[in-house]
């Protein structure tokens, strides 16, 4: 077990200086910071003191070489744009992130195993095809546009919730759901039919046969197998989220990392960027490790020795 | 029992925010500040907010665009490279630190020493301190746009704090002599002012100032309306009747210091070489109707020239061309094309760009032209312009201060990435540039404008109205045509 976990570190350390080598090179293949910091009609001295400033006019190796070295004593230097700490504004802005992320997930799952559920039970009945609906429409539905009706509808017809912002849990609303619309078909579509799996399979007919009730049949056996591939989406698509959660952040000017990335992006602020991508893979593959090890908890087949 | 204490803390919670929403001026901005050292940036969007903690040298008149005095009370040119400034007395920053000389000595030159700074301040060469209350700016040659420069970015730092700190520090919380104090700062989320009750020039009615990012446009607009906030910047023209059909808000155009153009391609080896084609293209656009449809009608047809009437160097004389595609088609044939003419034109997606472009191109394939459209990523889009890679046509904008001069600087051969080339109008603009009789130097930027426009170095399209929506508790407050927001003045019903 131990050799598991220590082989699978070594393997996301891996994973990341791949992502971060490929970060580096990437933003740099798309242009240059210079343009965006400089107003227009900036002569080209004055743009190439500001290079040299920045660092950015030594060979890309030696750039290269910089930026491991200072990644190696998880340095990550500063953002371009702000001026300050890149980490620090990634570490400023991750909770709202998180807390965005985790209500989603919650929402996402518990209404995604709750209508799968019901939709498995009542198989073919207008409840499962009102459900099946609901899912397609979740799922066909961008979160933009859902975001942007629901401000309309909710902010400026009713007045119910506030269009934007964060600190109370009004704010939170609105973006969970518009984040959540697309997982919760996700999960409810797997659910349903992970469910349906499970009760064809021979020991639950065997238990069915011993006189267990329905509702304890269902409780003890069928939810627990079926639950399986539907932890494995959960864990999968919280990465998806914190991308994910670039437009629901847009949206409702919420001031996570998405906005940050976004923002980073189009300024061209590489070592913002790379602070985001590199610490997003690292939590991505961590959360994906952590979900393997669940799967010991719920499946007793699965072992990693 | 739980529940409802928690519900009684939610109201009370709930109710102190909207007592603390009344005494707090609300801005919704359309991106998140930057920085608040005004020294590292000579972007509007970041100056917004840093403009009322740390104040400029000269305002410029919002009607008039003409310079007027704030911290410094006036100036002398007393030779050629000599700028003398009389300093306001009695000021002090609000850490202590007085206004003076010495203060105005440091601030000059740490900003000119930034590159960032290098359009406005590049010509500073030194500050001399001659007393308390008098200071000699120093340029490296005549540079009549001292002046204007000081007011865009003459952004006086309290010396002792600034040197202590360092500039990352200071752009966390910067001090200044401005009707505001910095505040907090929440990251992403908000920037609090608090009212300088010391302030120079009359304790500001308003007790707080927020900003707020609201980088999604009918967020922004939906805030607005629902009273989250009391001013919304930066919406487009289509905002204008929702806010006049709504009740307790206003539409608040203001004419800026921008213009529209498509930037024409006089390279060697560009297929639109020849004055007549440029001009056929200019004749090809029906402007009037351009401006009707896709921006609601918010703003001016640019006369012949991207400065507007309140520039210096503004040329009246000139008239747009006229909406004569039989003209175009006449010209191209006169320059002895073979049509159709192929022409490249590159422009962004954002900011309605597209939709304006492909009614341009529409109507340059209307009198011959034959348009390969490339559309381009904002970061891509200005790699390409310094690389010199805007080629043939590229629908761009300007925005600088309200001078001719530093439009012209960038269209001049020796500009770092001029697409025109005419030594005519280099030979004017460069007399200009350190010409310091003002009458003369006025009279040689309209020559330079005919110029541009006889021999066009753009199809010049609109200067277009920034938009904003105020709330109508806001009382005493019109936007400015720099795209600063000054609050000083400002009160609420």
């Amino acid at each position: 077990m131990l050799k598991y976990i220590i082989r699978r570190l070594g393997n996301t350390l891996i994973v990341i200086l791949g992502v971060a080598t490929a970060t580096f090179f990437l933003a740099r293949v798309t242009g240059d910071p210079i343009d965006q910091l400089v107003p227009l009609g900036t002569p080209i001295e004055a743009r190439e003191a500001l290079r040299r400033e920045l660092g950015l006019d030594a060979p890309l190796a030696t750039q290269y070489v910089r930026y491991l070295s200072s990644l190696s004593r998880l340095e990550f230097g500063d953002s371009l744009r702000y001026g300050t700490s890149a980490l620090r504004q990634y570490l400023d802005r991750f909770p709202a992130t998180l807390e965005l992320v985790i209500s989603s997930t919650l929402l996402g799952a518990l209404v995604g195993i709750a209508l799968g559920t019901l939709a498995a039970r009542y198989q073919s009945s207008f409840l499962d095809r009102a459900i099946s609906v609901f899912a397609l429409f979740g799922q066909a539905v961008p979160g933009f546009y859902l975001g942007i009706m629901m401000i309309l509808v909710f902010s400026v017809k009713l007045g119910w919730l506030p269009t934007g912002g964060r600190g109370t849990i009004q704010q939170l609303i609105m973006p969970t759901i518009v984040l959540s619309s697309y997982y919760i078909a996700l999960i409810t579509r797997i659910t349903r039919a992970s469910v349906l799996d499970v009760a064809r399979e021979d020991y639950i007919r065997t238990a069915r046969a011993k006189g267990l009730s329905d509702v304890k049949l269902f409780r003890k056996h069928v939810l627990k197998g079926a639950l399986i591939p539907v932890v494995t989406l959960v864990g999968l698509q919280v990465g998806a989220l914190f991308s994910g959660a670039v437009v629901a952040e847009t949206v409702f000017s919420w001031p996570g990392i998405g906005r940050l990335a976004l923002d980073a992006v189009y300024s061209r602020d590489f070592p913002q960027l790379q602070t985001i991508v590199i610490l997003s893979a690292a939590i991505f593959v961590l959360v994906n490790f952590f979900v393997d090890l669940l799967y010991l908890a719920l499946d007793p087949r699965v072992s990693y020795e | 029992m739980r529940v409802r204490r928690f519900a009684i803390g939610l109201l009370f919670a709930t109710f102190a925010v909207a007592l603390a929403a009344g005494n707090t001026l609300v801005v919704g901005l359309y991106q998140d500040v930057a920085t608040l050292n005004p020294v590292v940036s000579t972007s509007a969007a970041n100056l917004r907010v840093s403009t009322n903690i740390v104040e400029s040298l000269f305002r410029v008149d919002r009607d008039t665009g003409e310079i007027i005095p704030h911290l410094a009370l006036g100036w002398q040119q007393l030779d050629a490279t000599t700028l003398q400034l009389n300093l306001r007395q009695g000021v002090q920053f609000t850490n202590g630190e007085n206004f003076n000389a010495a203060a105005v000595k440091f601030s000059l030159e740490t900003t000119a020493a930034d590159p960032i700074q290098a359009v406005a301040l590049g010509q500073l060469d030194h500050v001399d301190i001659v007393d308390e209350y008098t200071v000699n700016v120093i340029s490296k040659g005549p540079f009549p746009l001292m002046p204007l420069s000081l007011a865009m970015s003459g952004h006086v730092l309290p010396p002792d704090y600034y040197s202590t700190v360092g500039e990352s520090e200071f752009a966390q919380h910067p001090i200044g002599t401005g009707p505001f104090v910095f505040e907090r700062r929440v990251t992403g989320q908000s920037i609090t002012l608090v009212r300088n009750d010391d302030y120079w020039n009359g304790t500001p009615e308003k007790e707080r100032v927020e900003y707020r990012p609201i980088p999604e446009v009918t967020a922004r607009l939906a805030a607005l309306l629902t009273g989250e906030i009391d001013i919304a910047t930066n919406l487009p023209a289509s905002a204008h009747i929702t806010l006049q059909a709504s009740s307790g808000v206003r539409s608040a155009p203001q004419l800026g210091f921008a213009a529209k153009r498509v930037v024409l391609d006089d390279l060697d080896g560009s297929p639109i070489k020849d004055a007549r084609i440029r001009q056929a293209m200019n004749y090809a656009i029906d402007k009037e109707l351009i401006l009707e449809t896709l921006y609601e009608g918010m703003g001016i047809v640019s006369t012949c020239q991207l400065a507007t009437p309140v520039f210096n160097g503004y040329n009246p004389d000139l008239q747009p061309y006229a909406f004569d595609p039989e003209r175009a088609r006449q010209l191209l044939e006169e320059a002895g094309v073979d049509l159709p003419l192929d022409v490249e034109y590159k422009y962004r997606a954002t900011g309605g760009d597209k939709e304006l472009s492909e009614a341009i191109a529409a109507m340059l394939e209307d009198v011959g032209f034959r348009v390969k459209h490339t559309i381009l990523e904002g970061g891509e889009y200005l790699r390409q312009l310094s690389a010199f890679e805007w080629r043939n046509l590229v629908t761009a904008g300007i925005v600088v201060a309200p001078d001719a001069q530093y439009i012209f600087n960038t269209e001049i051969q020796t500009g770092p990435y001029s697409y025109y080339r005419n030594p005519d109008f280099d030979e004017v603009v460069l007399r200009a540039q350190v010409e310091l009789d003002p009458s003369v130097r006025t009279t040689l930027l309209q020559n330079a404008a005919r110029i541009a426009c006889e021999n066009p170095s753009n199809i010049y399209l609109f200067n277009l109205e920034d938009l904003y929506g105020v709330s109508e508790r806001v009382i005493g407050w019109e936007p400015s045509p720099d795209y600063l927001i000054y609050l000083d003045g400002v009160s609420l019903r």
